[in-house]
């Protein structure tokens, strides 16, 4: 039901409700006609979901389920999965990192952190011992005599509540007493306290926990990006990230991160190094795709060849996200990187003017790695 | 110069008759109550701690080889700022096994968060929130109720206990069964803030230090500072705990002395608390604090003065009577004496003022040298360097404390303000004032009828 593009109900079979699907049919196939035929590489289950939800115009939307171990199901890409384990929910994370997606938040789940389970039982528990076995007494606060107790203290066989302090009988609660508070007596280790721990049990791997170091999953719907148009169009492989990839033959992000975390503790160890981070974003990358469409990949190639003779063999590229290049300038003081920024630039700046007539806002930083900068912190700057 | 001389003058052609007629105030009742029946209480108090030293050591032994757990209860609004300070204070005492209970009463700034950070640490044993104020004594009802010691501290969470403090004052239960509460000596931390500061710490080695030693000495003790005591748990629950304030430390002083329990006061166990910087701050802690005397001791204990009650006591009688004899009636009697020296003296009006000035400064030097007495080498440089400040006493008790003093007796008698201060919330204020009737048919020495 949830892959329908249309209902046809057998009661409502008029000629506009006809005419309605008719017409969602037509669009569906002349979005199908503007695809061109997909590249080798882009025969994998992303790209698929982008075409999906591109032509039947479609959101991916969670529903709550006890059906699934993670407490939420996304029907709409189900048959796009063999099995129900993670890879549903590492696709999305993968175009959602790519900007091909958009989400947005629409809860928040605590799920096992052993199995991923969001069927958790939550309980109460003594902070000394970790039984559950709490009694919960309400307080009462007499007025008059200030004394204090568990409501057990105060109530009589008739139900009356008199003072065991002063002997007179509390009637109005707000005018005589109050409740000023809860306390747990824990009936295995005798301790009372106010603030019980909280353990979660698990339904399905019954592994214990406490809130804290549960998976807190944020359940998202997602809708297509400006960018995830081009993609599902020309292909994943038509992105800038993975022309990068392949001119470059460059490491993902996160080997990048590392190296520069590596590159960082060398120039602190010795001090005699110098080397410089560098990072090139295009802004407006969506307006560029919908003016290059199909050649848009031509485009970027040109580009980060460009990038790549201005480099050192020695040097480590790799993309941030779909619009940002970064790169390690291994053992090149800030001056040189400088002059290497201008000229890439300059180079950059020809070719747009040479082979395209619309202004393409890029921006450069520079970010020189010192001993007095840590490397976490040197990522802050550059990005 | 020449104001002395006319005054040296003036005594001159005075008989020693006229000289005690002229200056009957300070010769019959300030120089007797706080020269001469101190002296012999402060003679007492040597004998009995000499008489007591190898018994001290006996009971230290016996307390540190019995070990009991003792709860420190601290309940407070806003304290959160002082907890950690505190909780850091305990765990440098000589004597160890302490639980540490933290009460916040309705507190409405960071105070439940840094508790329970603390708590969390482990340098707080258990941690109570109230949502809702219910005033200090429900607070400290509330503690009382779920501390596990055999003995109790009730510690305001503004003051630093010095290392040896709670030892002192334990071993006193070691001496003897019968006695169910310790005060401790509070003195004031931030005496170098400001005069005002510096004159309330030479006041606190007068009125706490000597007083309560010498109250202790002769068995007349009325209070013990809701600030530093510690008591025997069993007795606070016989009493069920705190009673309304503000003056609950006194009350519950009173309601253990009814009960035949004795109560004593060490001067060794020593904190540090901070006290009001300016005046004005000072005249509004003391209106609160004076008041009591008329709302506990002539009212609310007013049976102790019954010679016709079975339950008569000398001692719990003396105990009352100091108090309203020197503190309330004595007071009045200055104002008669103040009054009478204006319109029959006008004319010497300045040269009588100077000279009872001069009577009252050597009074308080006399004084400063008991304290000094008991205070031995517990005394700290800093307390010694304000003594010069002796000389601003005399101004600082006739015209700050004993206006602030009068007033609070007077607006007591008649308009009962205590029952309407903020100290405590309207709600529990309310039932003081008029559910009056009904309980004094229920209470007996403000403990339930048996």
């Amino acid at each position: 039901m949830n892959l329908a593009d249309a209902l046809l109900l057998t009661d409502k079979l008029d000629a506009y409700s006809i005419q309605q699907i008719r017409n969602q049919f037509i669009t569906c196939t002349t979005r199908i006609k503007e695809l061109i035929k997909p590249q080798a590489e882009d025969i994998q289950i992303a790209f698929k979901i982008l075409r999906y939800l591109y032509i039947h115009q479609k959101n991916i939307e969670p529903i709550r389920t006890i059906t699934s171990q993670y407490g939420y199901r996304y029907p709409i890409l189900e048959p796009f999965f063999d099995s129900q384990d993670h890879s549903l929910l590492n696709t999305l994370e993968f175009l959602e990192s790519h900007n091909l997606l958009l989400s947005k938040e629409i809860e928040k789940s605590y799920q096992c952190n052993s199995c991923e389970s969001a069927f958790l039982n939550f309980q109460e528990t003594c902070s000394h011992c970790q039984s559950s076995n709490l009694k919960m007494n309400e307080l009462i606060h007499h007025f008059y005599c200030a004394y204090v107790d568990n409501k057990d203290a105060f109530l009589q066989g008739n139900g009356e509540m008199v003072c065991p302090k002063c002997e007179k009988t509390l009637k109005h609660i707000g005018a005589d007493y109050d409740k000023p508070s809860i306390v747990y007596h824990c009936n295995d280790c005798h301790h009372d306290f106010q603030d019980a721990q909280i353990t979660t049990t698990c339904y399905n791997c019954h592994s214990k926990s406490v809130p804290d170091d549960l998976v807190h999953r944020k359940i998202k719907s997602f809708e297509l990006s400006a960018l995830s148009k081009h993609a599902a169009l020309y292909g994943l492989e038509n992105m800038l990230q993975a022309v990068v990839k392949e001119v470059f033959n460059a490491v993902d992000f996160s080997t990048f991160d590392r190296f520069v975390h590596i590159e960082s503790a060398r120039i602190h160890r010795y001090q005699v190094s110098n080397s410089c981070l560098f990072k090139i974003e295009i802004s407006d990358l969506e307006s560029l795709y919908l003016e290059l469409g199909e050649k848009a990949k031509g485009f970027f190639i040109e580009l980060t060849q460009l990038i790549k003779i201005r480099l050192r063999s020695s040097d480590l590229v790799s993309a941030s996200n779909e619009s940002t290049i970064v790169g390690l300038l291994i053992e090149t003081p800030e001056q040189n990187s400088k002059i290497v920024m201008e000229r890439l630039l300059n180079d950059v700046d020809q070719l747009l003017k040479s082979s395209i007539n619309f202004h393409v806002p890029i921006s450069s930083k520079l970010q020189p790695i010192t001993k007095s900068i840590d490397a976490n912190e040197l990522m802050g700057l550059l990005l | 110069m020449e104001l002395l001389n006319d005054a040296l003058n003036f005594i001159s052609r005075l008989s020693l008759f006229e000289i005690i007629v002229t200056f009957w105030y300070f010769f019959f009742v300030d120089s007797l109550r706080y020269i001469v029946i101190n002296g012999i209480g402060l003679i007492k108090y040597f004998i009995d701690s000499y008489r007591l030293k190898d018994r001290k050591v006996l009971a230290r032994q016996q307390l540190f080889m019995e070990s009991p757990l003792v709860s420190v209860l601290v309940p407070g609004k806003n304290e959160g700022k002082n907890l950690y300070k505190l909780a850091r204070s305990l765990k440098k005492q000589s004597y160890k096994n302490l639980e540490l209970i933290v009460v916040d009463d309705g507190s409405n700034d960071d105070t439940p968060t840094i508790a329970r950070h603390l708590l969390k640490r482990g340098l707080i044993t258990n941690f109570f929130r109230n949502e809702q104020r219910g005033g200090k004594a429900s607070a400290a009802n509330l503690a009382l109720r779920f501390c596990k010691g055999k003995f109790v501290v009730h510690l305001d969470a503004d003051t630093l206990a010095r290392n040896d403090a709670l030892e002192k004052m334990l071993i006193h239960f070691y001496l003897d069964d019968n006695i169910a509460a310790v005060g401790g000596d509070v003195r004031v931390n931030n005496l170098q803030a400001s005069v005002c500061a510096s004159l309330q710490s030479l006041e606190y080695i007068k009125t706490i230090t000597t007083a309560r030693t010498i109250a202790s000495a002769f068995g007349i003790l009325r209070i013990i500072s809701g600030a530093f005591g510690a008591f025997r748990t069993d007795a606070l629950n016989r009493v069920k705990g705190w009673d309304v304030g503000p003056g609950l430390d006194g009350d519950i002083t009173i309601r253990f002395r009814k009960l035949g329990y004795k109560v004593v006061h060490e001067p060794n166990a020593i904190c540090y608390t901070n006290v009001p910087v300016k005046f004005t701050k000072l005249a509004k802690q003391r209106f609160r604090w004076d008041r009591s005397l008329v709302r506990f001791r002539l009212r609310r204990h007013r049976d102790l003065l019954n010679i016709f009650n079975r339950n008569f006591s000398f001692l719990n009688f003396i105990t009352i009577m100091e108090n309203v004899v020197f503190n309330f009636a004595m007071n009045i009697k200055w104002w008669v004496y103040f009054f009478y020296i204006v319109v029959f003296h006008t004319d010497s009006l300045h040269i009588i003022l100077l000279v009872n000035y001069v009577l009252y400064l050597i009074s308080n030097v006399l004084q400063y040298i008991y304290a000094l007495l008991i205070l031995g080498d517990t005394i700290k440089k800093e307390e010694l360097q304000i003594s010069l400040l002796l000389v601003l006493m005399p101004l600082y008790s006739t015209f700050l404390m004993r206006p602030v003093r009068t007033y609070a007796h007077m607006m007591e008698l008649i308009h009962k303000v205590s029952y309407f201060d903020a100290w405590n919330p309207w709600k529990v204020s309310q039932k003081q004032l008029y559910s009056k009737k009904n309980t004094q048919k229920n209470m007996i020495f403000g403990q339930k009828r048996d």
